[in-house]
């Protein structure tokens, strides 16, 4: 295995170049040693804590037919065992890399599913991905740096970047996500418009993309690694979704897939991460939509460089995920283990798959009533294989209404109309990098709508279709 | 009371001031209509979360018995009485204000303890005093803008205001804290230095200040108020230690004061916040030393004009704090109720009492020897009534001394003579906003050390103080 990497001194922003080592923190390896009287650091002591233990009742699967079934797991003030989280270190102040029991913890599980094509890399606890991104983009972004996007883009990675003032630059899709060459094109029409500024990062949802659903192949994570190794770019890496594989569509009516038939851990996509020899990927895994999105706790991985400054970019935020979210995931993950994270993962891969499926069945009836009357179905959608969203492309109208005599875009009208139909769908220009709310009119220039399988009960979702597809053809689509 | 308050937008950086409200979030309210089929937002269904229920056993050091309060509480994953957490809430995603019956609760909780004099003023949940302060000086500082802190100040603020490119304009402290007066000749030297400048934010810690353990009287905090409103600054009060108010020192003995003398909640030490009519305070609280640090909780308010900007940047960074934290943390408060939040207080304040008490005897002890024999004292200090550190002031003798033909500062030596005796305490110039690395004779310039009396078991801080005391009259400190 390739054992250094280069230099990435250059890819850092200003800002993480003042960044230096906490002259506090560098205490905190003394003050471990045995026999040393620490009058240094305020720490507050273990006695003071108000909390002593906690404990949950947990989802063990330990039966295939999804009884419900909890156990608990219990975290004590003080653990016999050192490998088991205690709540005096983890309730305690430590370094911006987060309590060091998940860190090693969450390394070995991160190389179990996950194999590193070079050694100097590093793993750190973070608040999530979006405090995770955050972070990054602190790390390595300075104004009018270019940052690569999907042309539907996830829209708070977006809102995440505009205060920083990178350039955003859109990449066009297929049905798998980002396309390489267009990176390529698209750079060199950036360098062309933008002599001065440096295209530095590649922002990329490889699984379960929001708001497209589209998932690459190994093919395609390869080759947007080439093309950030051709065009010496980073790749931020944002990993909400891969655990949420979704097998093939199977009309619900028919379906008996029994919760053994869904993949659980396996998975046939590796993260770009997982074929980077060279140091490129920053991987941010959230445990969001895992455990809970309230956790607020995930990892990021990147080379050490990176992470020698990232995590002082954390110590001087957030410092470290909340104690009582990391000590929690060590104990959930421990007692579950391999065999009960798989099942977990099937649990919530039948949960999703069979919401897709009732809506997919919904939608396509609806469109189905259309045109078995004669006419033009008023949207089209592929099916999603990961994630929570499917993406529907509207067929807009050839002419365009007029409301009130003001020019309004259809694509505002019909979201008024759904709105007083009570049924929410996110319209695609909210996912425009390219969007300009100055202009209106444009948001016929991203015909689409986001539905989201994940949270409404069953009898919503048929609803939800119903009225959609129908609001789509009263304002004329398809036509 | 004063209803509206001036427009602040002027003091917003420009990073603030590119932040809008996100489309997405925007869509929240809509989704909770009865009926309403929500196909828009990706919230994982609350029955895919791992966790069901959080049982927390607090730690019960004070005597309950007389307050009533159990010492366990439980946080099911829907609650019954709507006034109490539910894990399906606190565990889902929501506003960047924070979950919002923490929000409600905090809000009540802080009214309880503060008479706010402006009604436009708002409350959010944040990650601890950490993130709360990275998140307005995101919200107020454009490189270049003038920060107001103290002579002595908390590094870890310090090393987040360098990488924002922030004038760190340091201020004279006398035995309360920040002189202001001194504020007033610094903003004018300020201003004919850098015309092209903005100063635009005061940074204090006005209760138990890190590192001198300074408290203002009531008529400081007025008057730093008053200079901030003549200058036309801003003030962000850090208050991490309030709620450590230590009585008088009384030498230690085998009965110390009973906890029912101790302050408990008490208004002595009113913070700044509350006299504001402007809405110029961005007020900062952390329960890191009330419950635990790693809990990774408290609040902030500030104005509604600025509240909307933190809320937006907290949207786009941590979202939340965890809800797990949160939640905990509500049930914690009501659980005590207002007489048992006094005991643990009282508990808490006892605790640091009785080790101050301790640490000060000893340091009288150890001086007092030297004094005895006709020396001069090698250090001085005062004795901290809030908070957990001591700032002593050591007298360096008035020739330094070489080591091994290098000129090296007295203080250096001194700490690594610390260090080999496995004594550690912080020195001064780490402290210091003007401490240049590269000079590092300019150590002795900040003869301090800061002595931590929060972590050490009482039998180590004898031995501790002893070596300190030795180790400065090796050196010469005094003569």
């Amino acid at each position: 295995m390739n054992g250094t990497v280069r230099d990435f001194s250059s890819f850092l922003s200003i800002e993480a170049s003042l960044r230096a080592p906490s002259n506090l923190k560098s205490f905190l390896p003394y003050m471990s040693k045995p026999g040393t009287v620490s009058l240094a650091g305020g720490l507050p002591q273990a006695a003071t804590f108000a909390i002593d233990n906690f404990s949950f009742r947990y989802k063990n699967h330990t039966d295939s037919t999804d009884s419900g079934s909890l156990g608990t797991i219990d975290i004590p003030m003080v653990s016999e065992d050192p490998a088991q989280p205690a709540l005096r270190e983890a309730l305690q102040y430590g370094n911006g890399f987060g309590y060091s029991l998940y860190v090693s913890f969450i390394r070995k599980w991160f190389e179990r599913y996950n194999s590193m094509k070079y050694d100097d890399w590093g793993i750190m606890a973070t608040g999530g991905n979006t405090s995770a991104f955050d972070h990054v983009l602190r790390l390595l972004i300075n104004p009018g740096d270019g940052i690569f996007v999907e042309e539907h883009s996830f829209p708070s990675a977006l809102e995440q970047m505009k205060p920083v003032r990178a350039n955003l630059i859109p990449v066009k899709m297929d049905s798998e996500g980002m396309i390489p060459e267009e990176i390529e094109r698209a750079h060199n029409a950036f360098r062309l418009s933008h002599p001065d500024a440096v295209a530095k990062l590649i922002y990329v949802v490889p699984t379960g993309q929001n708001p497209t659903g589209a998932s690459m192949s190994i093919r395609r994570r390869k080759d947007v690694l080439s093309v950030a190794k051709k065009l010496d770019l980073l790749i931020a890496e944002d990993d909400p979704y891969s655990a949420l594989q979704l097998p093939d569509y199977i009309d619900p009516a028919e379906n008996t897939t029994g919760i053994d038939a869904y993949p659980g851990v396996v998975n046939d996509l590796p993260n770009i991460v997982s074929f980077d020899d060279e140091g490129r990927v920053l991987y941010m895994f959230t445990f969001s939509k895992v455990i809970a999105p309230g956790i607020r706790c995930g990892f990021t991985v990147a080379n050490k460089q990176f992470m020698e400054k990232l995590y002082l970019v954390q110590e001087s935020s957030l410092q470290a995920p909340s104690g009582l979210s990391q000590a929690a995931i060590v104990k959930l993950l421990t007692q579950w283990g391999d065999q009960g994270y798989h099942r977990h993962l099937q649990f919530l891969q039948k949960a999703y798959t069979e919401k897709r499926n009732i809506i997919v069945r919904s939608l396509r009836q609806e469109i189905g009533k259309i045109k078995a009357n004669g006419g033009k179905p008023p949207a089209e959608f592929h099916v999603p294989n990961s994630g929570m969203f499917i993406y529907i492309k509207v067929h807009l109208p050839i002419k365009s209404t007029l409301q009130n005599g003001h020019a309004r875009s259809v694509m505002e009208q019909i979201l008024e109309r759904l709105l007083e139909e009570r049924v929410l769908l996110v319209p695609g220009y909210m996912f425009a990098p390219a969007f300009d709310p100055v202009d209106p009119l444009s948001k016929d220039a991203y015909p689409y709508f986001r539905c989201a399988f994940s949270t409404a009960p069953e009898d919503m979702l048929a609803r939800g279709a119903g009225v959609f597809i129908r609001v789509l053809s009263e304002f004329g689509c398809g036509q | 009371m004063n209803g509206s308050i001036r427009d602040f937008s002027s003091f917003l950086s420009v990073e603030a001031s590119l932040r809008t409200p996100s489309g997405l979030k925007s869509f929240l309210p809509h989704m909770s209509k009865p009926g309403a089929a929500t196909l828009a937002g990706g919230l994982p269904p609350a029955n895919a979360f791992a966790f069901n229920k959080l049982s927390i056993g607090f730690q019960n050091p004070g005597d309950f018995a007389d307050s009533g309060s159990p010492n366990t509480a439980e946080i099911p994953l829907v609650s019954e009485d709507p006034s109490q957490p539910g894990l399906r809430e606190a565990l889902q995603y929501g506003s960047g204000l924070g979950y919002n019956l923490y929000v409600s609760f905090i809000r009540k909780w802080f009214e309880s303890h503060n008479s706010m004099k402006y009604d436009d003023w708002g409350i959010m949940a944040t990650g601890g005093n950490t993130i709360a302060f990275d998140h307005v000086l995101r919200t107020l500082i454009n490189p270049g803008d003038g920060i107001f802190v103290e002579e002595h100040a908390y590094p870890s603020a310090l090393e987040q205001m360098k990488p924002i490119r922030a004038r760190i304009i340091p201020i004279k402290m006398d035995v309360e804290g920040m002189i202001p007066e001194n504020i007033e000749h610094a903003y004018h030297s300020f201003r004919s230095s850098n015309p092209d400048s903005v100063a635009k934010l005061i940074y204090v810690v006005p209760t138990g200040q890190n590192p001198t353990g300074a408290s203002m009287s009531v008529q400081r905090r007025k008057d730093i108020l008053a200079v901030a409103k003549k200058l036309d600054l801003l003030i962000a009060e850090d208050d991490p230690y309030s709620a450590l108010q230590l009585p008088d020192y009384v030498e230690p003995s085998e009965n110390p004061a009973g906890i029912d003398t101790y302050p408990g909640v008490t208004n002595d030490f009113p913070n700044i916040i509350s006299f504001d009519d402007e809405g110029r305070v961005l007020y900062m609280f952390t329960f890191s030393k009330i419950i635990c640090p790693g809990i990774r909780c408290g609040f902030t308010v500030a104005n509604k004009q600025f509240m909307a900007k933190l809320q937006l940047i907290q949207e786009s960074s941590l979202q939340a704090p965890s809800g797990l934290a949160q939640a905990t943390i509500i049930k914690l408060l009501s659980q005590f109720g207002e007489k048992g939040y006094h005991r643990h207080l009282q508990f808490l304040q006892k605790t640091y009492s009785d080790k101050r008490n301790f640490v000060v005897s000893c340091l009288r002890n150890e001086i007092g020897k030297v004094t005895a024999k006709g020396g001069n004292a090698p250090a001085e200090f005062h004795v901290p009534n809030s908070g957990m550190f001591i700032y002593i002031k050591i007298h360096l003798p008035t020739k330094s001394t070489q080591k091994n033909g290098h000129a090296q500062s007295l203080i250096e030596q001194i700490f690594e003579r610390l260090l080999e005796e496995k004594v550690l305490l912080v020195p001064g110039y780490m402290f210091s906003p003007t401490f240049d690395p590269a000079d590092s004779l300019s150590k002795d310039a900040y003869p301090y050390f800061r002595c931590a009396f929060s972590t050490a078991p009482q039998e180590m801080l004898a031995h501790g103080i002893e070596v300190f005391i030795r180790v400065l009259n090796e050196f010469g400190c005094g003569q």
